[in-house]
């Protein structure tokens, strides 16, 4: 079809007026993307609102129609239509053996460990779709009846494209009167309010979960084949779009199917507009917007009230070891540390104690205060950045350098505290999320940052300028002197009556208030401090591997910092450390095999989940207590009603 | 006297709310079409042992039998088909589902349960406000609900926690004059209550719970005599 | 105490396997392959590079100066850390000397400054940054298939004589894609037409509507598409199924490979210009590799795939005349070879570290002209390597005696 000739438009860099033509279209593409964000956000909203989970696999089943969709047509020849159908068939039937099999022995948990289970389980559906089908796009051709454009003389439409935009909408109004209008829908609505009292009326909940879930998943799947013909059908699809998805969700009420389809709407249209007066901040704009949001509106647009959790995340936690048995121990740990590098590669064993400091700081907050961040990777990276250009552009020594990003995270680390510190839980760690997303866009854009080529090539300088860091030895024991002075000072605050306070807080924080606590500014100074911590941690990144690059803000090493604390043992002290260790070997294992390295981080994610929840460490303190003969204290404290 | 079994008996039942031990042994029995009011101080265990019966406790141990059937192994949503009942303290009604929504909540488990337009019949109130969110009904317009909820069903075991708490006396004395209703289609009834003028004319039986155990069963007509007893237990 | 045995013991092992490599070190001639296994680059290069690779040692013989010949690689995942990770490691204890390619810009030249730093060589094949030959080039590194500079002269030039004078520019958001597009901009006014606007679009987006719709406005003659990868597939997708490309406006890929034609199908590529060093279609000997090249992947090799393998060829037969594998002269006997096997027939290496040898300009078949899969391209002309690249006085190399 010929392309009408339009009016012809004088483009230049420096536009002061916005053609029509350009704001009818980018107003257009914003509702074809709020289309997707909307459907998508629905099927979030509608699994977290009965089952409170937040369905980290969303995006990874959204791509798992995709996928499917375009294997029917290339194996068996089964082209769009009947895909439409038969691709959220399919993942549908994945999702109830996931829901059967997985969720359903996590529901009686803090509902975090939703959020960590779908988490290694979106890492190893995508892990493992890259590896059988690469990451190229596949082709995939929209139906006969829907190719060509419309051509408005204003705007032109791609048809497809605008068959996109009602399907969404007649699903969407579908699901809407599904639920607020049939019976099976109050059943739905009334189990989300109460799923116990729900069950004695006779009426099947657990069924009634594995349906929720499969209808989100499935609702992922059809916006999935919606998006085939548009975008490449790639394994890596779904994880571009999931974080900001979870923003709409999030500003937009986490349960409220009002709230996911409007407001996917909405942000998709703000975000087209943004493109058309300000690029650079189309990306943001959603998570400020998010961010916003949830300062005076906590719940979220739509959202009902937030039902504060007022016990402690009742995260697996197994206690404090005593004296005797941690004396044996901390003497193997100094001898192993302070011969490591005679066999293992100095840079390598420096690398692992800079990440073992970073968990550690992320523990500080999730094991002591409760409270799940998930945007660490901002006081990691960001720091990283300021010491690389502080050594290689300012030519400072790095006894300066780190300082100066030491004090950049903990900065950052103060404006998240005050933005996120009155959450909890979920909310808290989605904040975060967010937050961190805003930090990874900032320096993207940031010229200093030097986008994807990072900065490289930092020196490494004299520390005090006496000790030659370029030496890998002296690199390696500096680190490890610096981290051990880091760690002793965490154990100090930890021990004193700060550290009580943050206890008690944790444990239940009404009471803390009641007892004239200032709660939030425990809270918050906790907040800084981790986040000091792993500034320190990403300063010393860069200093041994000299090369700061946005790998280092992204939510994929937030990710990581959690599986290493989670793999290692919550809330125990040296369990983070051990948990970063057994990561990165695993992972530096795995670069040259051809196993993907995602697939495994996500299998131990999905265990720990489940049978693991301790960790290693968490783990042999049970057993080494229970030798010990103090019974009554070792309990699982795992668990807390989902309903009462 | 024909030897009837017990509709519902409870034999040595423990209960659990996580690490606290509530019930230390509940042995209590209630023959069909008898109402039995089980009463006592606060934190005595009465509400636990109507979530004990429903299945809501998370950990519970002894005998629960139904019509002679044990039915501690079946699931919470299957409950409801051995002819159970529970209404709680807090009345579960839904804010988000109309009132109508809320009285065709609870699934039909049992014959003889009453059609929606006779429960609209009896509780013309709850026909005027059939369209609006349920918590937008008054708290005993709410208790009305849930027990006319029941009526649908056709179950024939009733848990009923403090149905008049909190409520006006004129509210208390439709509640007593419903609970005459549900009475009058032979409904055995497990009543928690406090109020003892609510439970006189309705109540068959008395018992007493303190620290998890029923310390006293009585028959109603034993009440006036005994009341130095009573007395003893519930005094503060 | 089980558990923590087991943890102790799989971190010695997997340190042990790194330490353990260094042992061969000084018997072998190690070969490596930093590329992105899974990730957006990793059908153009990715295990193909590797194949490529080892396909050369092997017809080399396994074996130089009496040492055995190994290849080994890693997936750097596209990311710049990780490949300086490995890197370092690779050069400090696991014996590699050389590294044949790295799967991108970034990546590619902070382990080239590293290489320079622990004498190894580097040899770039996939990536095409003109910075690897101009400001951050060194005495250890080779850019061997292409470079943007090169790429941008003749496509650009082959588009304006065509008669497209009014380009917009789809442009991926870093220093690739920024060095491209502005080079191909002076290419473009150079042969006398003119740039009416660009939009800058970041690194694997997954829609380019919005962008397509800046293009859109402009009205342009030729839309093009500085990106790469994955990413030039998308974006070419996306603007056909607006409408654009048509009549006589011209979609043109700067860098396009034969994996990204494959993927958008000949429907839409079809008239596309492109240039590259190489096309398994064009003699009985590209052929005879490629036709090898396929029993193992499943699919031909595309320019930088080729590349891997003539330069490892090259790198061996250098260490073979040379008498030893140390780096500075094997490096000196490969400037001084000149290249003529199947994959150029006239290429040499430049003091600046550039292989300069003939381009090739081709157009994308249309369906009806293509005989079967990967039957793409048909050659409009030979680009002659003096009009391909620009002479070493333009060269920004400070290794170069100015």
């Amino acid at each position: 079809m010929p392309v009408a000739a339009n009016s012809k438009v004088i483009w230049g860099s420096n536009m002061f007026s916005y053609p029509i033509q350009l704001i009818m279209g980018q107003l257009l593409i914003g509702v074809i993307n709020g289309a997707f964000y909307a459907v998508l956000s629905l099927g979030l909203a509608v699994i977290f609102g009965l089952l409170r989970v937040i369905n980290f696999a969303h995006g990874a089943q959204y791509m798992l129609g995709a996928v499917t969709a375009w294997l029917l047509l290339r194996y068996l020849g089964i082209g769009y239509w009947p895909a439409l159908v038969l691709a959220p068939a399919i993942v549908g039937l994945l999702a109830f053996v996931i829901e059967r099999l997985l969720l359903r022995r996590i529901y009686n948990l803090d509902h975090l460990y939703g959020l960590l289970l779908t988490f290694g389980l979106a890492l190893i559906i995508e892990g493992s779709m890259r590896h059988w089908l690469g990451a190229a796009g596949k082709p995939y051709a929209p139906p006969a009846l829907l190719t060509g454009v419309w051509n408005f003389g204003i705007v032109i439409v791609p048809i497809y494209r605008a068959f996109i935009v009602s399907a969404a909408l007649v699903v969407c109004l579908a699901v809407w009167l599904l639920i607020e209008k049939t019976k099976i829908g109050s059943y739905l609505r009334a189990a989300t309010e109460n799923a116990s009292l729900v069950e004695t009326f006779g009426v099947n909940v657990p069924i009634l979960l594995s349906a929720t879930y499969v209808l989100g998943a499935m609702l992922a799947a059809f916006a999935g084949v919606l998006a085939a013909p548009i975008y490449q059908v790639s394994p890596l699809m779904g994880s571009h779009l999931i974080i900001i998805v979870f923003a709409v969700v999030v500003a937009g009420g986490m349960g409220s199917i009002m709230g996911a389809v409007v407001t996917g709407f909405a942000l998709g249209i703000l975000e087209g507009l943004t493109k058309v007066f300000y690029p650079q901040a189309s990306t943001v704009v959603i998570f400020l917007v998010m961010a916003l949001v949830l300062l005076f509106r906590p719940a979220g647009l739509f959202g009902r009230d937030v039902a504060a959790s007022t016990a402690a995340p009742a995260l697996a936690t197994a206690g404090k070891l005593s004296r005797k048995a941690l004396v044996p121990i901390a003497v193997i740990a100094a001898l192993f540390l302070l011969a490591a590098p005679f066999f293992i590669y100095p840079t390598f064993a420096t690398r692992l104690l800079c990440f073992a400091l970073f968990a550690c700081a992320f523990n500080l907050l999730i094991g002591y205060v409760g409270l799940l961040s998930f945007g660490h990777a901002a006081f990691f990276g960001g720091s990283a950045y300021i010491t690389a250009h502080a050594l290689k552009i300012w030519g400072f020594p790095p006894e300066v350098a780190i300082l100066a990003g030491v004090v950049l995270a903990s900065a950052i680390g103060f404006i998240f505290g005050i933005l996120a510190i009155r959450r909890q839980g979920i909310y808290f760690a989605m904040i975060t999320l967010a937050l961190g997303q805003m930090v990874y866009f900032c320096f993207l854009q940031a010229p200093f940052a030097g986008g994807e080529d990072g900065i490289q090539a930092v020196p490494r300088g004299m520390l005090f300028g006496m000790i030659d860091l370029y030496h890998p030895f002296a690199l390696y024991y500096s680190v490890l002197a610096i981290v051990g002075l880091a760690l002793a000072a965490t154990w100090r605050i930890l021990n004193s009556p700060f550290g009580s306070i943050l206890g008690a807080v944790r444990d239940n924080e009404l009471r803390a208030v009641s007892l004239g606590y200032h709660v939030h500014r425990y809270k918050l100074g906790a907040f800084v401090i981790s986040a000091a911590l792993a500034g320190l941690a990403g300063s010393l990144k860069v200093i041994t591997v000299q090369i700061a690059s946005l790998t280092d803000v992204t939510w994929q090493m937030s990710g990581e910092v959690v599986l290493m604390t989670l793999l290692g043992g919550m809330g125990t002290f040296f369990g983070p450390a051990v948990g970063a260790a057994v990561i990165t070997v695993i992972e530096h294992y795995l670069a040259g095999f051809t196993v993907p390295a995602p697939v495994v981080t996500g299998g131990l994610f999905v265990i720990c989940v489940l049978v693991f929840r301790r960790g290693i460490v968490g783990e042999i303190i049970m057993l080494l207590r229970i030798r010990g003969g103090s019974k009554t204290q070792a309990k699982d404290a795992a668990t807390s009603p989902v309903h009462v | 006297m024909r030897d009837v079994q017990p509709h519902l008996r409870l034999s040595g039942v423990q209960g659990w709310y996580g690490e606290s031990h509530v019930l230390h042994g509940v042995d209590l029995s209630i023959m069909p079409g008898e109402t039995l009011m089980l009463t006592g101080r606060n934190g005595a265990g009465k509400t636990t042992t109507l979530k004990a019966i429903a299945a809501l406790l998370k950990k519970r141990t002894g005998a629960i039998e139904i019509n002679g059937r044990d039915v501690t192994s079946i699931p919470r949503h299957r409950l409801a088909y051995q002819g159970l009942a529970y209404v709680p303290e807090e009345r579960g009604i839904f804010s988000s589902l109309t009132v109508e929504e809320n009285l065709l909540l609870p699934v039909v488990v049992a014959e003889g349960g009453m059609m929606i337009e006779e429960i609209y019949t009896l509780f013309p109130n709850l026909k005027e406000r059939r369209t609006s969110p349920g918590t937008k009904l008054s708290g005993g317009e709410q208790q009305m609900l849930a027990m006319a909820r029941v009526l649908r069903t056709g179950a024939k075991l009733l848990l009923l926690d403090e149905p008049t708490e909190g409520l006006a006396p004129v509210i208390v004395d439709r509640i007593a004059e419903t609970l005459q209703i549900l009475k009058q289609r032979r409904m055995t009834i497990l009543l928690v209550e406090q109020n003892f003028g609510f439970s006189k004319g309705l109540a068959d039986r008395l018992c007493v719970m303190e620290h998890g155990r029923i310390v006293l069963d009585l028959a109603a007509a034993d009440i006036d005599a005994r009341r130095g007893e009573l007395e003893g237990y519930l005094g503060v | 105490m089980r558990m923590k045995m087991n943890v102790v013991s799989l971190a010695i092992a997997g340190l042990m396997a790194s330490v353990s490599a260094s042992a061969f070190a000084a018997d072998t001639v190690k070969i490596g392959l930093l590329m992105d296994m899974s990730g957006n680059y990793s059908d153009v290069a990715g295990r193909g590079s590797v194949t490529a690779a080892e396909m050369a040692v092997a017809d080399f013989g396994g074996e130089v100066l009496g040492k055995k010949i190994e290849v080994v690689s890693a997936d750097m995942q596209n990311k710049v850390d990780l490949a300086v990770s490995i890197a370092n490691e690779w050069f400090d204890v696991g014996g590699v000397d050389a590294v044949m390619d790295i799967n991108n810009s970034s990546a590619g030249l902070a382990v080239s400054k590293i290489a320079a730093a622990k004498d190894k060589l580097v040899t770039i094949n996939i990536s095409g940054s003109t910075r690897f030959t101009n400001e951050d080039c060194n005495a250890n590194t080779i850019h061997y298939v292409y470079d943007t500079e090169a790429l941008a002269r003749s496509t650009g030039t082959a588009v304006v004589q065509e008669g497209g004078k009014k380009w917009f520019f789809v442009t991926v958001d870093y220093t690739f894609g920024h060095d491209f597009e502005k080079q191909t901009a002076a290419a473009v006014k150079a042969a006398g037409g003119e740039v009416i606007g660009s939009v800058k679009v970041p690194l694997n987006a997954p829609d380019y509507s919005s962008y397509i719709l800046q293009a859109q406005a402009a009205n342009p003659d030729v839309i093009a598409f500085a990106t790469a990868g994955a990413d030039t597939s998308n974006a070419i997708k996306q603007a056909s199924e607006f409408g654009m490309g048509q009549g006589n406006q011209k979609l043109a890929g700067l860098l396009v490979y034969d994996n990204e034609i494959d993927a958008l199908g000949l429907d839409i590529a079809k008239g596309m210009m492109l240039t590259s060093s190489f096309y398994w279609d064009m003699n009985d000997e590209t052929r005879a590799f490629s036709k090898r090249y396929m029993e193992k992947m499943g699919k031909m090799p595309n320019m930088s795939q080729a590349g891997v393998y003539s330069s490892t060829m090259h790198y061996l037969k250098s260490i073979a005349a040379a008498g030893t594998d140390k780096t500075a002269d094997v490096m000196a006997m490969m400037k001084k070879t000149p290249i003529n096997d199947f994959f150029t027939k006239n290429g040499v290496i430049r003091e600046d570290g550039l292989m300069v040898h003939d381009l090739f300009l081709f157009r994308v078949k249309t369906p009806e002209e293509s005989k079967g899969p990967w039957d793409y391209y048909s050659l409009v002309r030979t680009v002659p390597a003096d009009e391909a690249f620009p002479p070493l006085s333009e060269s920004k190399c400070p290794l170069l005696k100015k």
